[in-house]
């Protein structure tokens, strides 16, 4: 049975439709991640959620319970915001308590709850301080502790981590994991930030102009997007792609641009047959580009990429290259190693292998998903 | 474009009066540091560490209280900042609001008195400089552009003048994500391209390894160490440096030194030590710095240190996995393949004794560092 | 301070500007205090020394004449004032209290809900109204002020009879009382910007998560939003003190019965009874105005008046000391009006 479901949900605005029409269903301990860039229409579905916003039109249901017209203090939901919504003149202590407070519960449970939430986010001895005497990474935990004292439906959390610091953020999203697994309830979490969503999510809804694009694990996002969108969306460094023209020689399917040619690969050579003659996005992720040298896979003439170094980042686990072609409108791209790629690279002319059984193409006018439509 | 020299540079702050606080707070504690020219220096740190106070003095909006900024070979310390030439790019971008990009642009030409053809001439050679489509934003009013075309405009705006010095403060941190990833290459090919000295301050250490030839962290007012990547990631100074650099951060684990065998404290468990490193390290307490890929990770107890995973998190760019696991009440991360299966809820990790390093346990400051691996 | 520039504050030319900066504003601070100098020194003379001219600048004889005032005031001075000079001072306090009491609450409740609470189309008119209040110059408005103080709702010397009856309509009479006063004072637009200006930078987060939390409306209101915005109540609760405790047009028109007047009303009528007898020296007052003379020997002259001033111009200073930290960061806050 799902614990929340929400159909055919919409909000319109005096002059726009924020939320067009979506429909997704949470397991009984789901996490899930609504993702999108700003202004797609997530954080109002997160308010739509928390009573916050009057939907349009669409219902909205808390297992059986239909809450549409149900106040938010009424709906029992909790909820961390992005800047963290800490009262400033409470102390830390009085801040945790006030959800129980308003609630009228018993000063015992106050007296329990409290410090057992402080502990599990490490401010138990911070209790007695006002806000303005933390750290950004304080004042979040005290928003966690604050969701945690109270046993909420669904708990839901608006950006809890973007204006954290980076190293801070790690930690932070330990313990909105911790929290989650303590409390064993659906979890809708919002984030601009891909990489986030990736990490956390069970699911993850991708959200544009107020639509859910795609919603599904991060492996089938990853490597099955449905569309151009989705592919560009997800990931960093992002997705490479090129316009090409697909060309037949010989019964062969080539994927043709001013700076290469490639091979399609054997399987994708039907799909792609009715593109002869047309141009196509050609999508390769960073990390099917390789060191000819140490690709997995026989490297041809019709399986590389000649380009010039432009930047090496180093990365824990080897480095992000920053190269563009040798045509005229040198396109960027990118490619990541396993190895650490030598500084003396940089200005360089290097040629890379393309593992195209990766390959991803899509249509230029629907902008769709021409292999996992 | 000049060379940057700072030399012991001192600043302190005072409170306002009537507030509470009556003791000066340092903001610079005898910096020095030198940016040849044509090279971009990342300052990271975080917030309140004197960063942003490094750029204002040497873009001369505060003084320092001692000790002397160098342009080249000529002294600064007392120059007013509208005489030094200096081209600074703000978070908040900073610009004439009413005005339109363009106007944006030719403030500078209108408060030096040039002549029309030279202000002319010169735009014109800025917008080539700035790549396809920058014309376009030029007679746009500023209030209708996106936060990337804004900060073009800003920094459009520094070329323009031909400056000195370069100096940018957080100038992406206001992006989203995705067009962060953009505009920061962006940035680093122009500053290439022009051979710009330049300052970037920011507090992720991500963008401040991605934009700097060297790096400068700071902490508490003080450079705590200055150097490239690489002298940072596997040589840090102290903990406050091996933390900061890398993600996920690196683990870091009290431990004592017993005999031959290093015991970690939170789950009370001994490890055997290499004997090269035995002679070493100084017996007692210290901390044991491992990075996510310097532990050798087994699912069978093989005498590592038990782990309960938490969670697996895929990178599918790096193709690589991070496991999130408790050691007591601690977190550690650690490097996995991507495929490692998600229903293994214990593993054994033993550090890569050649990848590992040692930090005084008072002091924080580095006792053994694995150095630059040697590759070949 | 920062306006002026930090660096290359040694240069020659720099340093001349920056002494002419401290001259002028010491002289400034010098021409400010001088006023109260001479009050305080003028309160401590004697009668016929407060007149005398050329006027002394420390009295040569200090007597505390003009501050037993407080307390007694004799028969004969009775003619210009009926009540000791604490009864004026009750009354301003009366006065001041009751509007504040009244026109926080209100004031700030309204702006709270035009802030926070009603988003649509009701917003824009009800803040137009509001704000509308400011442009008429409270001149303009005396009158009819004046005659609705009489008969509220009518603006007439007398009511008019329930059609058809021989009854009057029953109205509000606050004609005379001190309501009159403080009853028009409820509502205060300007403050109403300041409140608003302040409900408007509060995050909503804040109050969200309040909500999601089962705070009710008027909790959230009394037990968060309250507790953050003390420094703008501190401002609005100041200049709402300092317009009531000050105003005399209004108290003027609207009071009559000396009893219950404020002391900006007895101030006047001694500064009336003296300069109206174009007695600005002893010489004068002595000789020629025989409503004066007995006044004066009775130990009542500038002396008094200055008593008043001082009266008058203390709590507003005692509020300001006390509320001081509140008032600077709201001050800072709002960029001062």
């Amino acid at each position: 049975m799902p614990s929340t479901r929400i159909s055919h949900l919409t909000k319109e605005f005096d002059t726009k439709i924020a939320v067009n029409d979506i429909s997704f269903e949470l397991g009984e301990h789901e996490f899930l991640v609504l993702v999108g860039p700003s202004g797609c229409g997530k954080t109002t579905t997160l308010r739509m959620l928390a009573g916050l916003e009057q939907a349009s039109s669409g219902d909205i249901f808390f297992g059986e319970k239909r809450v549409n017209d149900i106040r938010p203090r009424d709906r029992n939901v909790a909820m961390v915001f992005q800047d963290y919504a800490v009262f400033p003149h409470y102390t830390v202590y009085e801040n945790i308590a006030y959800g129980l407070r308003s609630r009228h519960a018993p000063n015992a449970l106050v007296k329990e709850r409290v410090p057992k939430a402080a502990k599990t986010f490490r401010i138990d001895h911070l209790l007695g301080r006002k806000p303005r005497q933390l750290s950004g990474g304080e004042r979040q935990r005290v928003a966690l502790a604050r969701a945690m004292v109270r046993d909420a439906e669904l708990y839901l959390y608006d950006e809890p981590l973007a204006n954290l610091d980076a190293q801070l953020r790690y930690q932070a999203r330990e313990d909105i994991m911790a929290l989650h697994n303590e409390k064993k309830k659906p979890s809708v979490y919002v984030t601009h930030d891909q990489s986030e969503a990736m990490a956390m999510g069970d699911r993850i809804a991708v959200m544009r102009d107020g639509h859910i694009v795609q919603i599904g694990t991060g492996a089938e996002l990853y490597e099955r997007p449905h569309s151009l969108f989705v592919a560009y969306f997800i990931g960093t460094p992002s997705i490479n792609l090129f316009d090409v023209d697909i060309v037949s020689e010989n019964g062969t399917l080539f994927a043709r641009h001013p700076a290469f040619s490639l091979e399609i690969s054997e399987a994708n050579q039907s799909a792609l047959l009715p593109y002869v003659g047309r141009q196509v996005k050609f999508g390769v992720r960073p990390e099917d580009l390789h060191v000819p040298r140490m690709a997995p896979f026989t490297v041809t003439e019709f399986n590389q990429l000649l380009g010039v170094v432009n930047v090496i980042e180093p990365s824990s686990t080897g480095c992000a290259v920053y190269l563009s072609t040798l045509d005229e409108k040198a396109a960027d791209y990118t490619a990541t190693l396993r190895t650490r790629m030598p500084a003396s690279y940089i200005g360089k002319e290097v040629p890379l292998a393309i593992n195209m059984a990766k390959a991803l193409f899509f249509d230029l006018e629907s902008e769709r998903s021409i292999l996992s439509p | 474009m000049s060379s940057v020299t700072v030399e012991n540079v001192s600043r302190q702050y005072y409170p306002l009066l009537g507030s509470s606080e009556t003791r000066p707070v340092s903001g610079l504690v005898n910096v020095s540091m030198k940016i040849a020219d044509g090279e971009t220096v990342s300052v990271v740190g975080p917030s309140g560490c004197g960063k942003s106070t490094l750029l204002k003095v040497i873009a001369g909006l505060e003084p320092a209280d001692s000790g002397r900024i160098l342009y080249d070979k000529v002294d600064v310390t007392n120059i007013s900042p509208q005489a030094r030439g200096v081209g600074m790019v703000f978070q908040d971008y900073a610009l004439y609001p009413s005005k339109e990009g363009e106007d944006n642009l030719s403030y500078y030409f209108e408060v030096r008195k040039k002549t029309e053809e030279e202000k002319q001439q010169r735009l014109k050679e800025v917008a080539e400089l700035m790549g396809i489509g920058f014309d376009l934003l030029m007679g746009r009013q500023v209030d209708t552009l996106s936060g990337g075309e804004k900060q073009r405009v800003g920094i459009a705006r520094c070329i323009v003048r031909d400056p000195n010095v370069f100096l940018m403060d957080e100038p992406i941190s206001n992006l989203d994500a995705k067009l962060r990833e953009r505009t920061r290459t962006e940035i680093k090919r122009l500053l290439k391209k022009f051979g710009i000295t330049a300052l970037y301050v920011t507090h992720d250490q991500q963008e401040a390894i991605f934009m700097g030839d060297r790096i400068a962290v700071m902490r508490a007012g003080q450079v705590v160490q200055f150097g490239t990547f690489d002298e940072l990631y596997y040589s840090p100074v102290d903990l406050f440096v091996a933390t900061l650099i890398g993600t996920p951060p690196m683990n870091v684990l009290p431990a004592e030194v017993q005999g031959q065998s290093l015991c970690i404290e939170s789950v009370e468990m001994s490890l055997p030590l290499p004997p090269e490193l035995v002679d070493k390290l100084p017996a007692g307490k210290l901390r044991l710095g491992v990075r996510p890929e310097g532990w050798l990770v087994n699912q069978a107890p093989t005498g590592g240190i038990p782990v309960v995973v938490t969670r697996v998190e895929r990178l599918f760019t790096e193709r690589a996995a991070f496991l999130g696991g408790q050691i007591g009440r601690l977190f550690v991360n650690a490097l996995v393949a991507l495929d490692f299966p998600a229903e293994v809820k214990q593993v054994f990790l033993t550090p890569d004794w050649t990848q590992a390093h040692f930090f005084a346990a008072d002091s924080e400051t580095a006792i053994l560092t694995p150095g630059v691996p040697d590759l070949f | 301070m920062s306006l002026f520039p930090l660096v290359g504050r040694k240069q020659p030319r720099m340093r001349v500007a920056w002494s002419l900066m401290n001259i002028l504003l010491w002289l400034g601070i010098i021409l400010h205090l001088i006023p109260f100098f001479i009050m305080i020194s003028t309160s401590l003379k004697p009668a016929a020394e407060a007149m005398a001219m050329p006027p002394t600048l420390w009295p040569k004889n200090p007597t505390l004449v003009g501050w037993s005032l407080i307390w007694n005031i004799s028969d004969i001075a009775k003619s210009l004032l009926s009540q000791p000079l604490s009864r004026y001072f009750l009354n301003s306090t009366l006065m001041t209290l009751g509007t504040i009491i009244l026109s926080i609450p209100v004031t700030s409740l309204a702006a709270y809900a035009t802030s926070k609470l009603i988003k649509g189309r009701a917003t824009k008119p009800l803040f137009i109204f509001f704000i509308g209040t400011l442009m008429l110059p409270g001149i303009v408005t005396l009158i009819p002020s004046f005659l609705l103080t009489r008969n509220f709702p009518f603006p007439l010397p007398v009511p008019p009879n329930i059609p058809g009856t021989d009854i009057a309509f029953p109205t509000l009479r606050i004609w005379n009382t001190i309501w009159a006063v403080i009853l028009p004072a409820g509502f205060s637009a300007s403050n109403f910007l300041l409140f608003k200006g302040f409900f408007d930078g509060i995050p909503d987060s804040i109050i969200n998560a309040a909500r999601v939390d089962g705070g009710s409306e008027f909790n959230i209101f009394r037990r968060i939003i309250v507790p953050m915005s003390l420094p703008v109540y501190a401002v609005t609760t100041y200049f709402t003190f300092g317009g009531v405790w000050d105003s005399y047009l209004w108290p003027l028109v609207v009071i009559q019965d000396s009893a219950i007047a404020p002391l900006t009303l007895a101030i006047r009528r001694i500064s009336d009874a003296f300069s109206g007898a174009g007695t600005t020296s002893t010489m004068t007052a002595l000789g020629a105005s025989s409503a004066i003379a007995p006044l004066v020997e009775q130990g009542l002259s500038w002396n008094g008046l200055m008593v008043l001033g001082l009266l008058q111009a203390l709590p507003v200073f005692i509020f300001f000391i006390f509320a001081r930290e509140y008032l600077l960061k709201g001050v800072r806050i709002q960029g001062l009006k």
